[in-house]
């Protein structure tokens, strides 16, 4: 009977205490988005160094940006991977990050493909596509670009629209992938969709080339100025280029389209 | 490939305060008499600031991408860009070039954007104005007092263009923005080449900001 009421004790305990921890959390949360960084601070550093992983990784972004504190790299990294080895996700890819750069760590891209692997299991989108972009380029690893096709899948399944215009790219080039245009122009689309200049100006040449989709120079011309209002140089020069070869009505329909 | 890179050293922290600084004070200071164009820009860019920074309805990335916006429309990140990247720029492809122009942007904006609010009461008190001898340059020279620690000394260099006034560098205490960003980048550069840079870039604008996501 004692063990029980002992055990039901340290049971309630726990519960008190995690609800706490949430609400200092929370507390901290609402400084930061009011931009008062040193109540965020004072709210999360006790629970970064009782073990909270997000909280150690918050931690690590305000040395990281150098809010409400002067910028530390070496700090950042080190909350970083203690909330890495947590099994924190985003520590884990941030911790890769200055691996990469040489921020605060020596930098020792062997390690940071570890870290990124390790997040890009937990299903984090932004690790999967960076780890693709390592085996694309061969950095830490051998080159491979079945692997970063693969990863980038995942990743462009996710809707990362970095991801999706990549794949597009493997798609197009036969990369880690046998060449399919259809499959290029779809991946291509659904990152152009939303709004990525890169992918807009990919899908312009594929519809004014008719590559893997119907010839369509209006098309074309939607694509390649929605790119160019974004500032894409080779977008406006390509503009220029389709607006040469069409004709009036082409270029209103296409005017019409954008208005729409 | 072992070998830390420099970064985030002290001269880039000075920047840091002193930009947030000065915008943040720029919109209450003192009119200067004898002003002209270059510091009636830096008043107005103090003023939008000022205003972006005030909006507390909206969330910190709300104010963090307002607050990009206005930095992308007042610095020509262009020239800063090929300036920091001093002899390397010419050694540079076309798409090299394209590739670091767009991450060293995003890397400017994040830097400077992601330290929004957290720093008021700084004063910014501006000395004087004087025209460069290209006659298209202007050094707008401040002090910016602030509550804690000394005052640091602020010159904003400001480009009167066709496309209107931009900033081109900030000195602070006398050092140059773009040759302190030269240092490192070409410290860089000369370690692991023009890629090996692209990396580090690519690296630090990608990382994660805080969250409140449990996993």
């Amino acid at each position: 009977m004692t063990s029980w009421r002992f055990a039901l004790t340290f049971l309630a305990a726990i519960v008190i205490w995690a609800g706490t921890a949430q609400a200092d959390f929370d507390t901290g949360w609402r400084a930061l988005q009011k931009g008062d960084f040193a109540a965020a601070l004072a709210a999360w550093r006790p629970l970064a160094e009782t073990g909270d992983a997000r909280s150690q990784f918050n931690l690590g972004t305000m040395y990281d940006r150098g809010r409400g504190v002067i910028a530390d790299p070496f700090k950042a990294a080190e909350w970083w991977r203690r909330a890495a080895e947590r099994g924190y996700a985003p520590a884990q890819h941030n911790l890769a990050s200055s691996l990469i750069a040489g921020d605060g760590v020596a930098r020792d891209y062997g390690a940071a493909i570890e870290w990124l692997t390790r997040a890009s299991k937990q299903g984090l989108a932004r690790s999967q596509y960076k780890l693709g972009k390592m085996y694309s380029f061969g950095l830490g690893v051998p080159k491979d670009q079945s692997k970063a096709f693969l990863w980038f899948e995942k990743a462009a399944n996710q809707g990362l629209v970095r991801a999706q215009y990549n794949l597009g790219k493997m798609y197009r080039d036969g990369l880690g992938t046998e060449m399919d245009v259809k499959q290029a122009v779809k991946w291509y689309l659904q990152a152009a969709q939303k709004g990525y200049a890169k992918s807009q100006a990919s899908l312009s040449i594929r519809y004014a080339e008719g590559e893997g989709v119907v010839r369509d120079m209006v098309a074309a011309l939607v694509w390649a100025s929605r790119a160019a209002d974004q500032g894409l140089d080779r977008a406006k020069s390509y503009r220029r280029k389709l607006i040469d070869k069409m004709d009036p009505k082409e270029i209103a329909e296409a005017e019409k389209r954008l208005r729409q | 490939m072992p070998g830390g890179i420099p970064s985030n050293f002290a001269p880039r922290r000075l920047f840091v305060f002193a930009l947030l600084g000065a915008l943040l004070a720029m919109g209450s200071g003192p009119a200067v008499a004898g002003m002209g164009a270059p510091s009636a820009f830096i008043r107005d860019l103090g003023v939008q600031a000022d205003s972006v920074l005030q909006s507390h309805g909206r969330n910190l990335e709300a104010r963090e991408k307002a607050f990009r916006n206005l930095l992308a429309a007042k610095f020509d990140l262009t020239l800063i860009g090929r300036v920091s990247l001093g002899r390397y720029w010419r050694r540079a492809s076309a798409v090299q070039r394209r590739d670091y122009l767009s991450l060293f942007s995003e890397y400017v904006l994040q830097t400077y954007a992601s330290k929004l609010g957290g720093y008021a009461g700084e004063k910014l008190i501006v000395l004087s104005e004087t025209p460069l001898t290209n006659k298209i340059d202007f050094y707008v020279k401040s002090r910016i007092q602030r509550p804690s620690g000394p005052p640091i000394k602020a010159t904003w260099r400001v480009r009167a263009g066709k496309d209107g006034m931009r900033i081109i560098d900030i000195l602070v205490e006398g050092i140059s923005m773009a040759v302190t960003q030269r240092d490192q980048f070409s410290a860089v550069v000369r370690r692991h080449g023009f890629e090996g840079l692209l990396e580090v870039l690519r690296a630090r604008t990608d990382k994660i900001p805080a969250t409140a996501a449990a996993k």
